[in-house]
């Protein structure tokens, strides 16, 4: 028996339960911090050794040399954390997605007494009543004023949806500003975690910050990471390498076009190929979805011109005129109403309400309102649209319904994509969150091993001193 | 499972943040008393609510047109009933005339008559309602019958003979004119005529017609009369069609508001009913929360 051997045993043990007691004082500190997974100190008996006894060169068994903590190790699935990040791409695509679509709900505003809609109702009972009091000052005033409302409907719905594009445009700047910064930081913990790693100990902490990090990078843009045997990850962007070791082929955004700036590598040509992550529903939105909206309204005005355009110029004006336009302009934006209508003096006038009905090659002016009843009807029955197979109402109707269908399954998928992430998250937190109930556990446990131990040595003190009194 | 206060805290904070969505929601609809907001909420309502709207519009501005149409036709219809009371009494005066034994004093103050009568029809043929003439067809801004000077030529007509035409439904069409030329224009030559004649007591053409008897001038207002009763049975059918229209759109178009109401507006009593009821599902994860953020192994160790 060898008393320093005991003592120093002890003496192991203490420093082990001093450790255990600190990864548990850590843990109970990061009990709220985000991304943190509670670690454990892994507690091993240190080597044992061959008594050598007077006849045999080995006494019984091996003797214990006590404890020591070989290993502090963070507890975490990597397998969940992928799954998170793969699902956190979808959720960031699908959230971008309805907040735009919900954003050009609201620019159209529809059913409501400000929309496009109803401009559009009322001007078309501003004809018929032109119909029937074709010689009234009044009533063709009204015309007029309900044709500029319209024109400013269509105005306001193209200017906002142009203003939005442009937001989304300084969105996807900001994104990608966000998503260089969050590589660059990866790229520094990258390296950090390869100095530790080499050493051999394990960089739990920066490791959680890693993977917070990619976590929040894969909310952005679809983006895959490997980890290689140092410990170090690698992530790739649309197949393209965007950080190996501490290096990060940054993005950046290059004019092109009207507010469309493209995305590309840095120093390069390539183009980002984003295809999940909010980037993706940025892109998508400030590339097609406005596009397309803006595009039906403008096939909504320039049908519209053309053919009330080809009704008016047949009619006859109060003062006998005819072959007049009544709008002017190509599109949503351009649409306006002609000078000659316009024009204070005569341009009321100038409005034709009249034909000539009984083919006598004159105009049956002031009485008859048949051209008004023929613009009255493009504006209303005439199937003006999809292969002339609906009415300017029907679709604008259809146009909107689409709308609300996509922003409902857009809505739809948020909710879904939230319920799958919070499950997983739930199962993380389950597995690496910590638990105040098991820390203060663990810390009697270890506090109550560390006083045993601090007993062996003032128990072997009392017998080493038992041995001394005797000489 | 292993469970851990973040994860109890983290799922109560969701399910809290889900009840006060919930309750958002209701408040929402209790407030603008719609279903829904935004398309996205219910396309297919909304879809609906549009072209509900749509019908509701159409039905209201051919309800407006058909009241203005009726208006019109029974200004007409009065103005061809005087026109009839005054054809009557001119009737009347000519079989009163066509005495033999009448004093020449008594046919000059018949003739007299006779031409305040042609002087009060042709104000009638002139009827103006707002600042259009009813009898001038789509000239509705000429006076439609004015004195030409010359006896051979009767009275002049300036209008023409269009219908003007007012649309009811989605493409039907009905003329709401009175040819006043067939009544008027003969009726007030044929009473100048008549007036002449008596006077002179020799035949009489004006503006084509040819009186050479009292008899004459009896047949021509009968004929004349015979037109305008007939015309005037046609504005009643006309406006009896239009009543008719009128009450199928107001059908219609009641319809169509019990539609929309159904479609959009919230059944008050249901919404208030699930708000109490979410409040209380909110109150009660409130109440659970405060359990959850139990007391640990912390609270108990000395």
């Amino acid at each position: 028996m060898n008393y320093f051997n005991t003592i120093e045993t002890a003496l192991r043990a203490l420093r082990a339960q001093q450790k255990a007691m600190q990864v548990t004082g850590h843990n109970v500190a990061n009990a709220n911090t985000e991304g943190y997974s509670r670690q454990r100190a892994i507690q091993t008996a240190t080597r044992p050794y061959a008594y050598p006894g007077m006849n045999m060169p080995a006494g019984a068994g091996q003797v214990g040399t006590g404890v020591e903590v070989s290993q502090i190790e963070r507890v975490r699935d990597q397998f969940i954390d992928g799954q998170i990040r793969e699902e956190a791409q979808s959720l960031g695509y699908w959230e971008q997605r309805y907040q735009g679509l919900h954003r050009m709900e609201l620019i159209f505003n529809e059913p409501s007494d400000t929309s496009l809609s109803f401009v559009f109702n009322e001007f078309w009972k501003s004809l018929e009543d032109l119909s029937v009091y074709p010689e009234d000052t009044a009533t063709r005033a009204t015309v007029r004023q309900r044709a500029l409302n319209l024109v400013d409907g269509f105005h306001s719905l193209d200017d906002q949806l142009v203003d939005y594009k442009r937001a989304l445009n300084e969105d996807v700047k900001t994104t990608v500003e966000e998503i260089n910064s969050l590589a660059r930081r990866i790229a520094d913990l990258n390296e950090q975690i390869v100095n530790v790693e080499t050493t051999g100990q394990k960089a739990n902490d920066l490791m959680d910050q890693r993977d917070l990090l990619f976590e929040r990078l894969s909310k952005l843009v679809n983006v895959r990471g490997s980890v290689d045997g140092e410990n170090n990850l690698s992530v790739t962007l649309g197949g393209s390498t965007l950080i190996s070791y501490g290096e990060v082929h940054e993005l950046e955004t290059v004019p092109s076009g009207n507010a469309e700036d493209a995305v590309i590598f840095k120093g390069t040509s390539v183009a980002v190929n984003a295809t999940g992550g909010k980037l993706h529903g940025l892109l998508e939105l400030r590339d097609k979805e406005i596009d397309d909206y803006i595009g039906k309204l403008d096939d909504l005005a320039s049908r519209l011109i053309t053919a009330f355009n080809n009704s008016h110029n047949s009619g006859y004006g109060l003062d006998g005129s005819t072959g007049i336009d009544f709008f002017r302009g190509s599109d949503a934006a351009t649409i306006d109403i002609t000078d000659e209508i316009k024009d204070p003096v005569d341009g009321l006038n100038r409005i034709a309400a009249a034909k000539d009905v009984d083919g006598d090659g004159t105009p049956d002016i002031p009485g008859d309102g048949s051209n008004a009843l023929d613009l009255a009807e493009v504006v209303r029955e005439s199937k003006l649209f999809s292969s002339n197979t609906a009415s300017f109402m029907d679709y604008y109707q259809s146009m909107i319904s689409t709308l609300g269908v996509e922003g409902q399954r857009a809505d739809q998928m948020v909710a879904n994509q939230n319920v799958l992430v919070d499950q997983l998250k739930n199962q993380r937190n389950s597995i690496s969150g910590v638990s105040l109930d098991e820390e203060m556990a663990n810390i009697v446990k270890f506090q109550q091993a560390y006083n045993a131990a601090a007993k062996m040595i003032s128990r072997s003190d009392q017998m080493l001193e038992t041995l001394l009194s005797i000489i | 499972m292993r469970i851990t206060s973040g994860v109890m805290i983290d799922n109560m904070m969701r399910y809290l943040q889900k009840n006060m969505a919930k309750l958002d929601k209701l408040n929402q609809q209790l407030a603008s008393g719609k279903q829904f907001q935004v398309p996205s909420e219910n396309p297919t309502g909304a879809a609906t609510t549009m072209s509900i709207k749509d019908a509701i519009t159409g039905s209201e501005q051919y309800i407006r047109n058909i009241e203005r149409s009726s208006e019109w036709l029974s200004n007409n219809e009065s103005a061809l009933d005087n026109a009839g009371k005054i054809l009557q009494r001119a009737r009347e005066l000519a079989v009163y005339a066509s005495n033999e034994t009448l004093a020449s004093e008594d046919k000059d103050a018949i003739a007299l008559e006779i031409d305040q009568l042609r002087e009060e029809l042709m104000n009638i043929a002139n009827t103006k309602v707002g600042d259009r003439y009813l009898f001038s067809g789509m000239k509705t801004d000429t006076r439609p019958f004015s004195e030409s000077g010359s006896l051979a030529a009767g009275v002049d007509f300036n209008g023409d003979s269009n219908s003007l035409e007012r649309e009811i439904g989605p493409g039907i069409k009905i003329g709401v004119s009175v040819d006043g030329y067939s009544i008027f224009k003969d009726g007030i030559d044929t009473l100048q005529a008549l007036s002449e004649q008596i006077k002179n007591d020799t035949p009489a053409t004006v503006g084509g017609v040819t009186i050479n008897d009292t008899q004459d001038a009896i047949g021509f207002l009968d004929t004349i009369i015979n037109i305008n009763l007939k015309q005037r049975a046609s504005i009643g059918a006309k406006v009896n069609r239009l009543e008719l229209a009128k009450s199928r759109l107001e059908d219609q178009k009641f319809q169509s508001e019990k539609l929309l109401a159904k479609n959009e507006d919230i059944d008050i009593t249901k919404v208030i009913t699930d708000l109490k009821m979410q409040e209380t599902v909110y109150r009660a994860s409130l109440a659970v929360g405060a359990r959850i953020m139990q007391p640990t192994l912390v609270d108990f160790l000395a």
